[in-house]
């Protein structure tokens, strides 16, 4: 499978919507407004930097298959 | 629909660099309108709140109970085993000082800024800048689901870490991954956290970065830790760091969570270009971090007053041009462009000492009367007792 085909999101559970990710992504593919956080998987390249630098580890990456729909998964942490 | 609006400076992030620019702008007379993407200005805190104080009255900043939680009165630094080397205020490079309530000092900040007739209006989000023939002219902002154009003679780019402005002003802000660290920090309370002492434990604790605890008094702390991102291979290693390290010392173990903060600061060199037409960047998002200790406080703080008088002169003189607005780039760099160089070249060594020569270093020099806390003086000290140590750096001895 390509990496383009899996599937990255971020836990909306386990997100302290700090914004780490947003810095960290060397092609700006990661935004933040407010308290969501929203990935650009046209511009993602899969390249999971964010997945390990995230501090609390809520950023997840998987096969397609496993999630509901596709383009941009926003998730909307406790705090709105 | 919200009607499109000008300004003479509009500032995107009310942290401290953007209410230290809003607030030096204003009171050179520009019309200033600051936009905050969230709720409530300081919150959430993202920040060890541990910060120096001799730099505070150069930007005009009074020193408050309403922020302060505690003037301690040095640092500790430990070594992978705990030996101890303790240092005080002064020699500390100013670095301590006051360990603050980050939410009442970003709103202490901001409230300066109001006063001097900044316009804030918060949960507004830019949603890019707007360019003409290259030159950045203001900001699609949006709030409450309506987008709206904000035009503006300068634009300061203050929106931290994750600073947007810069990427879409065409200004080069990417970091390499070993010039940032991640970061997690609790409160915690019912700890045994020495008021008189910021702490700070090196080596494999936390792998090119540190664990620091920073005391807020009657047995609250700040329990922290920066982890270097190129050293984290697998997710949320950084609080598996953070956890297994309180777990080993009983005094934390003992203690409960009360808060619970993120983020990611930059351990890079200075920016090569932080000015561009119509825009400037300031604080983090200029990446204006001590690449060894990871504050960034005083430098957002003295950079924003030297921005915010330098945008409040362009837009008198009906030139916000590059070149004019050069004037804040050469300020800042003045101020403290040598040592944030002179601390990455440092932090590049010390993020691969192994554990045992951080014992060795810290034994020597907390065993011996340093006259004054520099390199110089600690690369000598250790020379003296383990010479093959020092080897690489025989150039700056």
């Amino acid at each position: 499978m390509s990496r383009r085909n899996l599937h990255i999101s971020s836990s909306g559970e386990v997100c302290l919507s700090c914004g780490a990710c947003v810095g960290i992504c060397p092609l700006d593919a990661i935004y933040l407004d407010e308290w969501r956080i929203t990935f650009d998987e046209k511009t993602c390249t899969r390249c999971q930097i964010c997945l390990k630098a995230c501090p609390v580890g809520a950023i997840t990456i998987g096969p397609v298959s496993c999630h509901h729909g596709e383009g941009p998964q926003p998730f909307f942490p406790g705090r709105a | 629909m919200p009607s499109n609006i000008s300004c003479d400076v509009l500032i995107v992030g009310a942290g401290p660099a953007g209410s230290m620019t809003a607030k030096w702008a204003a009171k050179n007379g520009a019309h200033v309108i600051m936009i905050e993407k969230r709720q409530e200005i300081g919150s959430p805190v993202r920040c060890g709140e541990g910060i120096s104080k001799m730099w505070l009255p150069n930007v005009g900043i009074t020193p408050s109970d309403r922020w302060i939680n505690v003037e301690v009165e040095g640092a500790r630094i430990y070594s992978p085993s705990e030996k101890v080397f303790e240092i005080n205020e002064r020699d500390a490079g100013n670095e301590v000082g006051y360990v603050i309530e980050r939410d009442a000092f970003d709103k202490a900040l901001a409230i300066d800024a109001a006063n001097a007739g900044t316009e804030i209006r918060l949960k507004t989000h830019a949603v890019n800048v707007l360019k003409e023939n290259g030159k950045v002219v203001g900001v699609r902002a949006k709030s409450f689901g309506e987008q709206y154009d904000i035009h503006a003679k300068v634009v300061i780019g203050a929106d931290g870490f994750e600073s947007q402005v810069g990427r879409w002003a065409g200004i080069s802000t990417n970091l390499q991954l070993k010039d940032m660290d991640s970061c997690l920090q609790y409160r915690m309370t019912n700890v045994d956290s020495d008021v008189r002492y910021c702490d700070f434990y090196l080596g494999t604790v936390a792998p090119g970065g540190y664990v620091w605890v920073f005391p807020k008094g009657d047995g609250v702390a700040n329990v922290g830790i920066g982890v270097q991102v190129s050293k984290l291979k697998n997710p949320a290693e950084v609080k598996g760091y953070l956890d297994r390290w309180i777990d080993h010392h009983p005094g934390y173990a003992k203690g409960k969570k009360i808060d619970m903060v993120a983020g990611a600061v930059s351990i890079s060199p200075p920016l090569k270009q932080t000015v561009a037409d119509g825009v400037m960047l300031v604080g983090d998002a200029a990446r204006m971090i001590d690449p060894i200790t990871g504050g960034g406080i005083s430098t957002a703080c003295q950079a924003g007053k030297i921005a915010g008088e330098v945008a409040a002169r362009a837009v008198k003189e009906g030139n916000s041009s590059a070149a004019r607005l050069m004037e804040y780039d050469r300020g800042w760099r003045v101020l403290f462009e040598e040592k944030q160089y002179r601390n990455w070249l440092a932090k590049e060594k010390l993020v691969d000492l192994p554990d045992d020569v951080f014992d060795k270093v810290i034994e020597v020099i907390s065993g011996v009367k340093l006259e004054k806390l520099n390199v110089l003086n600690i690369l000598k000290a250790v020379k003296l007792k383990y010479p093959e140590l020092t080897r690489e750096f025989e150039k700056f001895l």
